[in-house]
């Protein structure tokens, strides 16, 4: 099962620029069959480490939170409105019967 | 016939190889040093950059062949065939740029404009649409 479908945290290989050593770490999903095969590669966050700073800075992606919003503000809309017709439809039914 | 087949089969053989190492170069972006820049300064300031990387490949090859003794009693023909194909797509985007300015580190988060808009003109269309539709069924009572 691993070895088709992984879903995994890793950080990679320390960066050093000047006295500061950087370690980035990322999520990876990967679905690997033997006719192909699948990748979703984001980076999560960047460990400092400096005779200043000694801390794991969190990378967030706003692009990506606002289109998930987005899809969803749209999904909850159209169900509203979707409720909110059928409540039309029935009320006009009854008024007509 | 079965030397048409083993033709066939080794003849596919490096095709399978090369398909195979293709595969293989698509999990090397799963590395983290893949989505993270090299250093780059310029002064005193040093930007790294963090992008996102989404990689698609499916591929697919197969082949056979047949014999007859239709045209010509005495003779058999053979005939064998094959073939592959294959696609996929990649997209990449930059997340985030760390700067490292006066000894320390920061994260300035990339957003990107123009996707977003695009997001928010498509989802308009298609709430409009849905709209539309649904103030029909309240009118009508049918969807189409």
């Amino acid at each position: 099962m691993t070895d088709f479908v992984s879903w995994k945290k890793q950080a990679g290989e320390p960066v050093r620029v000047n006295d500061m050593t950087l370690t980035p770490q990322s999520q990876v999903f990967s679905v690997r069959v033997p006719f192909g095969g699948f990748v979703w590669h984001r980076p999560t966050a960047v460990t400092i480490q400096s005779p200043h700073q000694n801390e794991t800075l969190p990378i967030t992606d706003p692009t990506r939170m606002a289109l998930w919003s987005l899809l969803g503000l749209t999904i909850f809309i159209n169900v509203i409105v979707f409720i909110n017709n059928l409540a039309v439809r029935s009320r006009s039914e009854a008024q007509n019967e | 016939m079965s030397e048409d087949l083993t033709k066939l089969v080794l003849e596919s053989i490096p095709n399978q190889k090369s398909a195979n190492e293709l595969l293989g170069k698509l999990f090397d972006i799963t590395k983290p040093e893949a989505i993270y820049s090299q250093p780059v300064t310029v002064g005193d300031v040093t930007v790294i950059t963090a992008s996102e990387y989404t990689a698609a490949l499916g591929m697919g090859y197969g082949g056979g062949g047949g014999t007859s003794t239709e045209l010509d009693e005495d003779e058999t023909n053979a005939g064998y065939g094959g073939g592959g194909g294959g696609g996929g797509g990649t997209m990449g985007r930059p997340v985030a740029a760390i700067i490292i300015e006066s000894g320390r580190a920061r994260v300035e988060p990339i957003v990107d404009v123009t996707k977003l808009a695009i997001a928010f003109i498509t989802a308009l269309g298609a709430m409009g649409l849905a709209l539309s539709r649904m103030r029909k069924f309240a009118d009508t009572g049918e969807l189409d």
